[in-house]
This record gives structure tokens, C-alpha cells and sequence, in this order.
């Protein structure tokens, strides 16, 4: 179902399909420490039974219906410190192609892709392993609502959801790689100021007065991202507050 | 940060194995140095942005009279151990997920290349795996904490 990828340079050139498994990057970081994958190999299944979401939560996806996918990458060219370029180019990437599909999709700082009315359409989970050399492997996984109805979530949509047919995955997933394999070679030649101008572009809330939550409630805007990857919100009294993952929440 | 706050900070890092430690906030940067006898405390204070809001930023105490000397005594030699660093600013974790056993405890023999733990980073998650081979003498950090660039996390004894 999933064909070797004809349009791309070195991304899904070795394609690992699983008819079932826990977690596709699970099974993409035991294939590594095998020596089974290198650069540019996916490992995609139909059947996740325990997609990971960040650290404990689960991705849940009904059998047959979505993308569930982890690529191989080896971003040797960035820094440890540097790594939130990458989580920049592959979001984009995701926002990129389901854009080709319908309007209104944006990347919710970090790596959240949603719909800005219907709510969440995917989700990026990337585990790097990293040596004294720097980022040795990095696993990028991700899932996409194609379709499968999340009537029964709440603020989750589907490309079923928001266009009543259903769609050919395969299709979604050849450009959804290139787009990625786009971005990856830009940010390997050094674009990383293009990519974060467009991830911004394309960012949920960006620039728009809305309510958030740090140690308690407040107005503000999101002004930008750091180079460490921070958000960087402007309160109403004119301050620049820079938040890590967790520290402030949407409302 | 209270004068408090920086006493218990220094008794804390007296008690711990990190012999320098800098902390730096919008507000304050902090560098604590361990020396046999005393540890050497710097607070400096950060120009206020001109732009910044007259409450936004309350000034950082400093404590008018030294803080007591912490006088650590070193009861074994360490300098024959090597630390594992931080390679990044995130917060630590010592498990790959939160129901499984650590990658690594006290007394277990790692090899060059085995994982040690996960640093998380802006949703981003970091398998870090150890330069060197030995045993763990000590586990430096608290799971789930915040760690700084190149703060070390664990000593190796490599002989062991």
C-alpha cells in the first residue's frame, strides 16, 4: 500500500510497514539499535495499539483510518541546543500539505497541528538519541486524523470531518514526506530564518490578543519564538514573557 | 530571589556533588563556586529593560553579610570519578516512560553508547547515551527537574 517514494532524494526509499504495532516509534528506535534503519527509512503501520503522545499520554487511532508514521533522520548539521529548527521544518511540513486540503490549518506551539475552528488534526512526537557527537538519530512520529470521525473528542477534527469523504492515505502521506524532505534540505543548507518566518506565518494565535495561564490568568499575545525555542507572549502591561513547554497554558 | 532562598540554595549545593553552579534568570544571575573552605557567592543584578513596567521586576536581595561558609567535607577522593553532562537546558527524566525502572541506578555498570536517561526539551525528547564505561557512584539530579547546559547528572567511577 505504502510504495517506495519515487519523488523524494533520500526520504522513504526504505519503507518498514508493520500490519500492526505498539508504537511506530517505538519499533523505529529498537530497529535502530539493530542497525535495521538509516537516514530517510520510515516505519508505518495500520494498526498503532499504543501510539506514544508526549512522555505517558497515548495516541489513539482507530485501525485503518489515519496516518501513524515515525521517519529517520540524522540532523548531525544541528546542535543539541539547536534541535527546535527541526521541530520548526517538520510541523510546517504538516501544515504545508493538509493546507493543499482545506483552510484554517495551524501549528499550535510546539508541534500541534489543528484546525483553528474544529480543533486538533495531528499530533509530532520527536525522540532524538544523542551522543557525545551531537544528535545521532532523531525519530520524528506522526499522526494525522484522516479518516476517522472524532465527533466523540473534544476540539479534534479529521480530514472526514471536515470535508464528509473519505481519503486516499496513501496519497496524504507521499506529499506530506516530500513536503518534509523539502524542509529538511533547507534546514540542512542553513534556511532556518525562512522556516521559522513561515512556522510563524502559520502559527495558531500568533499575534492575537487571547487568554492564557502562567502562575494565573492574562491576556496577552504571542510575539514570537526563541532561539531556544521558547514562546514568547507580550502581557498587556508590554512585557516579554518566554515560556517552556508546559509553563503556560491556552485558554 | 530572598536571602533565604539563596542560603538554602547554598546549603543545598554544599550538600550536593556539584562543586560550580550558575543560575540566570531575567531577574538575577547566580554563581556559586564549592572551594575546600568556603564557597565564593556572586549575585549580580541585570539592567532592568528600559521598556519594562515599573512592578515587573522586583529587584533580587542580596544578603548584606556573607552566607554562612558551607564547609562541605570531602570524605572520599572524587576526583578520580568522571561526570556525565547536560548536553542541553530541559528537564531530566530517568525513565524512558513513567512506569518503567530507570535507564540506570547506583551501582549499575554502564558501557560507552548505553543510554542514561531522557532530557526533555520543548516537547522535544532526548535519549542521552553515556561517553564513558564504569559503574554509577551517584545519581547528581532529581527525576523530572530542571537541568542547565552541561550540568553533570551522574558520576562514573571508570574503574569500576
Amino acid at each position: 500500500m505504502y510504495k517506495i517514494l519515487a519523488n523524494t532524494v533520500f526520504l522513504g526509499k526504505d519503507i518498514h510497514f508493520l500490519t500492526e504495532c505498539h508504537s511506530t516509534n517505538d519499533m523505529a528506535m529498537e530497529k535502530i539499535k539493530n542497525g535495521e534503519l538509516t537516514e530517510g527509512s520510515i516505519v508505518i503501520t495500520e494498526v498503532q495499539t499504543r501510539g506514544k503522545g508526549q512522555r505517558g499520554n497515548i495516541w489513539w487511532s482507530v485501525p485503518y483510518k489515519n496516518l501513524t508514521f515515525s521517519l529517520v533522520l540524522k540532523p548531525y548539521f544541528l546542535k543539541p541546543s539547536e534541535q527546535f529548527e527541526l521541530s520548526i521544518a517538520i510541523a510546517l511540513a504538516v501544515v504545508e500539505t493538509l493546507s493543499d486540503y482545506f483552510s484554517g490549518v495551524r501549528v499550535k506551539w510546539p508541534n500541534d497541528v489543528l484546525h483553528e475552528v474544529y480543533g486538533k488534526l495531528g499530533g509530532i512526537l520527536i525522540e532524538n538519541i544523542i551522543n557525545q557527537k551531537g544528535i545521532e538519530y532523531s525519530i520524528i512520529g506522526i499522526g494525522l486524523n484522516i479518516n476517522q470521525k472524532m465527533s466523540d473528542l473534544p476540539f479534534s477534527t479529521s480530514f472526514m470531518d471536515l470535508t464528509g469523504k473519505e481519503w486516499d492515505k496513501a496519497e496524504i502521506f507521499e506529499i506530506l514526506v516530500q513536503k518534509i524532505e523539502k524542509n529538511y534540505l533547507l534546514l540542512k543548507k542553513g534556511q532556518k530564518n525562512v522556516l521559522r518566518a513561515l512556522y510563524l506565518s502559520q502559527l495558531y494565535r500568533f499575534g492575537k490578543e487571547a487568554d492564557y495561564f502562567d502562575e494565573r490568568p492574562f491576556k496577552g499575545k504571542i510575539v514570537g519564538i526563541g532561539s531556544d525555542g521558547r514562546l514568547i507572549i507580550e502581557k498587556t502591561d508590554g512585557s516579554l514573557n518566554h515560556y517552556a513547554f508546559k509553563e503556560v497554558r491556552y485558554l | 530571589m530572598k536571602a533565604k532562598e539563596i542560603q538554602e540554595l547554598i546549603d543545598f549545593i554544599s550538600n550536593s556533588g556539584l562543586a560550580e553552579v550558575k543560575i540566570e534568570t531575567d531577574e538575577f544571575k547566580l554563581s556559586i563556586k564549592k572551594h575546600a573552605e568556603a564557597p565564593a557567592v556572586r549575585v549580580e543584578s541585570l539592567a532592568t529593560p528600559v521598556a519594562a513596567p515599573v512592578s515587573a521586576n522586583p529587584a533580587p536581595e542580596v544578603p548584606s553579610t556573607p552566607a554562612p561558609a558551607a564547609t562541605a567535607p570531602v570524605k572520599e577522593d572524587v576526583s578520580k570519578y568522571v561526570e556525565i553532562k547536560s548536553p542541553m537546558i530541559g528537564t531530566f527524566y530517568r525513565t524512558p516512560n513513567p512506569d518503567s525502572d530507570p535507564f540506570v541506578g547506583v551501582g549499575d555498570t554502564i558501557s560507552a553508547g548505553q543510554p542514561v536517561c531522557i532530557i526533555e526539551a520543548m516537547k522535544l525528547f532526548n535519549e542521552i547515551e553515556s561517553e564513558v564505561s564504569g559503574k554509577i557512584v551517584k545519581v547528581l539530579v532529581d527525576n523530572a527537574t530542571p537541568v542547565e547546559y552541561d550540568q553533570p547528572l551522574f558520576l562514573v567511577d571508570p574503574a569500576g
